[in-house]
């Protein structure tokens, strides 16, 4: 189709396009919501991971020094 | 009977900081369980983030179908066809205003709002991406 051209749409179906696109719009904020609690729940799972790998370090660290006092000498 | 002791007894090894052994086993044992609830709230994260996932997907899906809604709404007519359809029409005259100037801006800003709609949409699109 010619871009430049203008199209005429039935009054009806323009009134449908109107009634579709405030819906669109309505799940639009709906999604963007859910995507902005989707970003919080994977900085939060990228947080917990991180506090998981401090943990894990402080045992290893803790089980050398277990290691160093059962084999000293 | 030392050599019935140590037959009795076998040979001992000698911890010179038993309090401090402890000490470190037990917060071991305590790192060890704050990591198995790190383990759980994970797990629960993930949970909520799975279905949270699939309401957004469910969501494209339906504004995918809306979007494809208007593209079949959108006459798809060009001049040669309408002459061709309606013969009597005459594509080069204007048509009329009904009720004042308000028809086209009004237009005008509803197809900005459908391009916005669509760039929103790709926003959204590029955003489930990076997730």
């Amino acid at each position: 189709m010619d871009e430049s051209n203008p199209v005429f749409i039935k009054l009806d179906q323009y009134k449908e396009i109107l009634d579709i696109v405030e819906v669109i719009n309505k799940k639009v904020i709906n999604v963007k919501q859910n995507l902005s609690e989707l970003e919080e729940l994977k900085n939060k799972e990228e947080e917990e991971i991180m506090n998981w790998e401090k943990n894990m370090d402080e045992i290893t660290h803790k089980m050398e020094s277990l290691h160093e006092e059962l084999y000293k000498e | 009977m030392a050599g019935k002791i140590t037959e009795q007894h076998g040979f001992f090894m000698r911890i010179n900081n038993p309090n401090d052994f402890r000490k470190n086993l037990l917060e071991s044992s305590k790192v060890i369980l704050h990591i198995l609830k790190q383990i759980y709230r994970v797990k629960q994260i993930r949970e909520t983030k799975y279905e949270l996932m699939n309401k957004v997907s469910k969501e494209i899906k339906e504004l995918k179908i809306l979007v494809c809604k208007i593209n079949e709404l959108m006459p798809m007519y060009r001049k040669e066809d309408l002459k061709k359809r309606f013969p009597k029409l005459d594509v080069k005259k204007k048509p009329e205003k009904v009720g004042g100037a308000k028809s086209g801006p009004g237009f005008e800003e509803h197809i900005s709002r459908i391009e916005k709609v669509s760039k929103t949409l790709d926003e959204v699109h590029r955003r489930l991406q990076s997730i």
